[in-house]
């Protein structure tokens, strides 16, 4: 079977399973608290979610649209976790909402409908449009289309058998209380987020590149404020202590502290805070039965969370952060040109271009944003291409062990064969590589980037 | 009064701390999500703009309220030992942020390219200052696999004279002069170049450059010629043992590498301590001098951030000391 009809499946299954295992938690936990008519927002969500679908559909492709998307699922990420934090922090007995609480049922039901549109809605037509394009470079569209709507139909036949057992749904619903439901819909969100197929899976690189940009600038600014002279005059030994933190590790560890430190204080607090106390006139047994009840339903509520916590450090240990996509595609910095020539530092505090990982480069000229990239390959040899080829939509490339694979059709490219134009491969730049720097030649890379552009006219024959 | 009261019980609440935290982290990160530079927006209203200037000294106030009040709370709770524990991290974390406000609202700073013989004067003082000697501290000689050890023997200093003293000024840390810090932030060469023909000199100057640590290039080009100069350090001897080879450079005699420009067109590449020869023209270097590029800053809020910074540093074990006693406190209860 081809791999494309496989990752339109396992696409559509994602996908999937994220909507059904919210509807089947949602329901149950609505069933549990009686208000099952609040489901009749969510199915709104759904059915408009349905329609902004049915429209992308016949929006022209576009990196541009699809970048937009990936920040929009980023963000509704960050909002969804946000409000799990504010919940969990309500739960520990902190009054947040205050007077808010009477108006809240007024604005329950649109802010429910309007919810699931933002929660479902950028990630379904972002991976629709992923397998849009998957079918339209394999000319296989009702094969790839009919893959992805499978799995996605899959875990609802799943769902739904399940949602049949009575018991099964009552038990769901004394797991989950608002706060655990909306640490749920964020965890879902960050370890299912991407929508690039199996080139990245998860939203970790996305909210660990935020963060090492946030805690870059911050420490820079610090340096500022300190009188930290520039580079030259520190020692080499002094220069890498402050390079640390600007490194990826220090990103990596913020981000696994932030995630992590809601549900531990939760934890935390669930085991130390007394339960409260029944009012006076209970006493003996049934006083007991319902300090009981309340430790028990206190434990049933931490389970989820325990859960949670795993869920998150295993996908950090599993693929160290940056690495827990297949692909690892870094973004690219800025570069600018110095008189006619870029020049790109071999080393600096926040990047060595020769330890064997891909580095990229964006430099805008006019209206067009030009990347490059740059990797060691294995004979200790720079290769310093054009994040594009000849062929494919320029949407550049990740690296993989021992390979660059392009990111618009997947072929893989063996690193050592960088350098030798045509097919699939970056194009290649002619540059200058001197003990200190990569020297590239500005009117070369505009020369090349029209090849590129030449490839942009090919595609809209295909449309 | 009654007003005032409403205002400091709403200030001092730990929600109102909270929500302000939420409503900063939301726009944060929203900026951040669609237009990127968030922190630099961040900083340059900080500077400028009220809309963000009055809420984060409202944040810094509410803050401040809040240890007071739970201060006051664990003291009566656990007594003044486990205060002691609990109130260093929250207090450095006060006076770090404040210290960031009165940096970012009343930093005043100024770059300078000095030599020797230049007048140094801030643009907010009237005191100026004659650099009357630079001292490179460079190594007489460097190899290029020993970069990471450095290319100075000792830190370079600047002496600024006024009429009564003289001021040392280094790299790090810097030296406060009438309220005002001055560091050195960046050194370079600045050799005197000479143009020249048969006729006699065109045009003769000193030329700042950033061709430390070698093999740096820089470029510069001369009013009224049509010349590009790229130059570097050239190596004195390249030293060779087995596979490996290494490059000497002189840093207080040195030579050049240089490369000469027409437009596009390279007319002229070689390497000189003295001198070139191209179109008929002679490029000469002589006389090797310094520059230095000097920040000078007025902060009255530095010394909040380096307090702030120390506070926070012994803070965050004392809280741990804290939590552990507390827990078994509880324990032994």
């Amino acid at each position: 079977m081809s791999p494309f009809i496989i990752e339109a499946f396992a696409v559509g299954i994602k996908e999937g399973i994220k909507l059904w295992v919210v509807w089947l938690i949602l329901t149950s936990l609505l069933k549990g608290k009686e208000k099952t008519g609040l489901i009749l927002p969510f199915y709104l969500g759904i059915v408009l979610c349905s329609v902004l679908t049915t429209v992308s559909f016949f929006t022209p492709p576009s990196p541009y649209i699809r970048e937009m998307f990936a920040r929009l699922i980023g963000y509704t990420f960050f909002l969804f976790f946000l409000s799990s934090v504010v919940a969990i922090y309500q739960e520990t007995g902190t009054d947040l909402i205050g007077t808010l609480r009477s108006k809240a049922r007024l604005i329950l039901v649109p802010a429910i409908a309007i919810s699931t549109v933002f929660y479902f809605s950028p990630d379904i037509i972002g991976s629709t449009m992923f397998i849009r394009e998957m079918a339209m470079m394999k000319e296989k569209y009702l094969a790839t289309y009919m893959s992805g709507a499978f799995g996605f139909a899959l875990p609802g036949i799943i769902a739904l058998s399940l949602s049949k057992n009575k018991r099964l749904m009552k038990s769901l619903s004394g797991f989950f209380g608002i706060s655990q439901f909306l640490l749920l819909l964020s965890i879902l969100k960050l370890i299912s987020g991407g929508i690039k197929g199996f080139a990245e899976l998860s939203l970790l690189p996305a909210v660990q590149r935020g963060l090492m940009k946030f805690f870059h600038d911050v420490v820079h600014q610090t340096f500022v404020f300190l009188m930290v002279p520039d580079h030259p005059l520190l020692k080499i030994t002094v220069w890498n202590f402050i390079g640390i933190f600007f490194g990826p590790n220090i990103a990596m560890a913020v981000t696994l502290i932030l995630l992590l430190t809601p549900p531990v204080i939760f934890l935390y607090l669930s085991i130390i805070s007394p339960v409260p106390e029944p009012s006076e006139e209970v006493r003996g047994a049934e006083r007991r039965k319902i300090k009981s009840a309340g430790i028990s339903d206190r434990r049933k509520k931490s389970v989820p969370v325990v859960f949670f916590i795993i869920v998150i450090i295993m996908f950090y240990f599993s693929g160290r952060g940056e690495t827990i996509s297949r692909l690892y595609n870094p973004k690219p910095l800025p570069v600018i040109e110095d008189k006619g020539q870029i020049i790109i530092p071999l080393t600096d505090p926040s990047m060595n271009l020769f330890d064997g990982r891909l580095h990229k480069f964006s430099f805008v000229k006019g209206e067009d944003v030009i990347n490059m990239l740059i990797v060691k390959k294995p004979d200790g040899t720079l290769s310093v291409c054009l994040d594009a080829c000849e062929i494919c939509l320029p949407e550049g490339y990740g690296q993989t062990e021992g390979y660059v694979t392009c990111i618009y059709c997947m072929t893989p490219i063996p690193i050592e064969t960088l350098g030798r134009p045509g097919g699939c491969n970056p194009i290649p730049i002619k540059t200058e590589i001197t003990e200190k720097d990569v020297r590239i030649d500005v009117q070369e890379v505009l020369l090349k980037w029209g090849d590129v552009k030449t490839g942009t006219s090919a595609q809209e024959a295909i449309k | 009064m009654n007003l005032l009261r409403k205002m400091i019980n709403l200030l001092s609440s730990k929600v109102f701390l909270i929500w302000l935290i939420a409503i900063w982290v939301v726009s944060y990160v929203s900026y951040a999500v669609w237009s990127k530079e968030a922190f630099a927006f961040f900083m340059i209203g900080l500077r400028k703009n009220p809309a963000i200037q009055i809420p984060y000294a409202v944040f810094l106030l509410s803050l401040l309220l809040n240890i007071i009040r739970g201060s006051v709370s664990r003291f009566k709770k656990r007594g003044l030992f486990y205060l002691s524990l609990w109130i260093i991290l929250p207090a450095g974390i006060f006076v770090f942020l404040a210290g960031y406000f009165i940096s970012g609202t009343l930093r005043q700073s100024q770059w300078l390219l000095i030599g020797e013989g230049d007048i140094v004067k801030p643009a907010w003082s009237d005191k100026g200052y004659a650099v009357r000697k630079i001292i490179p501290s460079l190594k007489e000689e460097t190899l290029n696999t020993e970069m990471e050890a450095g290319i100075f023997a000792y830190e370079p200093k600047v002496i600024l004279s006024s009429r009564e003293k003289d001021f040392e000024v280094g790299a790090f840390p810097p030296k406060k002069i009438d309220g005002t810090y001055y560091h050195i932030l960046n050194f370079g060469l600045a050799p005197s170049v000479r143009l020249s023909d048969k006729k006699g000199l065109l045009n003769e100057g000193y030329t700042a450059l950033r061709i430390l640590p070698p093999p740096s290039e820089d470029s510069f080009e001369m009013p009224a010629y049509p010349y590009r100069f790229s130059i570097r350090l050239a190596p004195e001897r390249i030293l060779k043992k087995g596979d490996l080879t290494a490059k000497l450079y002189s840093l207080k005699s040195p030579s050049y590498e240089v490369v000469v420009y027409k437009g596009q067109d390279i007319i002229f590449e070689g390497s000189s301590k003295e001198g070139i020869n191209f179109d008929g023209l002679t490029l000469t270097f002589f006389d090797l001098t310094y520059w230095v590029l000097l920040d000078i800053v007025k902060n009255p809020g530095i010394i909040a951030i380096i307090v702030g910074l120390f506070l926070i540093s012994f803070g965050i074990p004392l809280r741990v000391i804290g939590f552990v006693v507390r827990v078994r406190g509880n324990a032994l209860k």
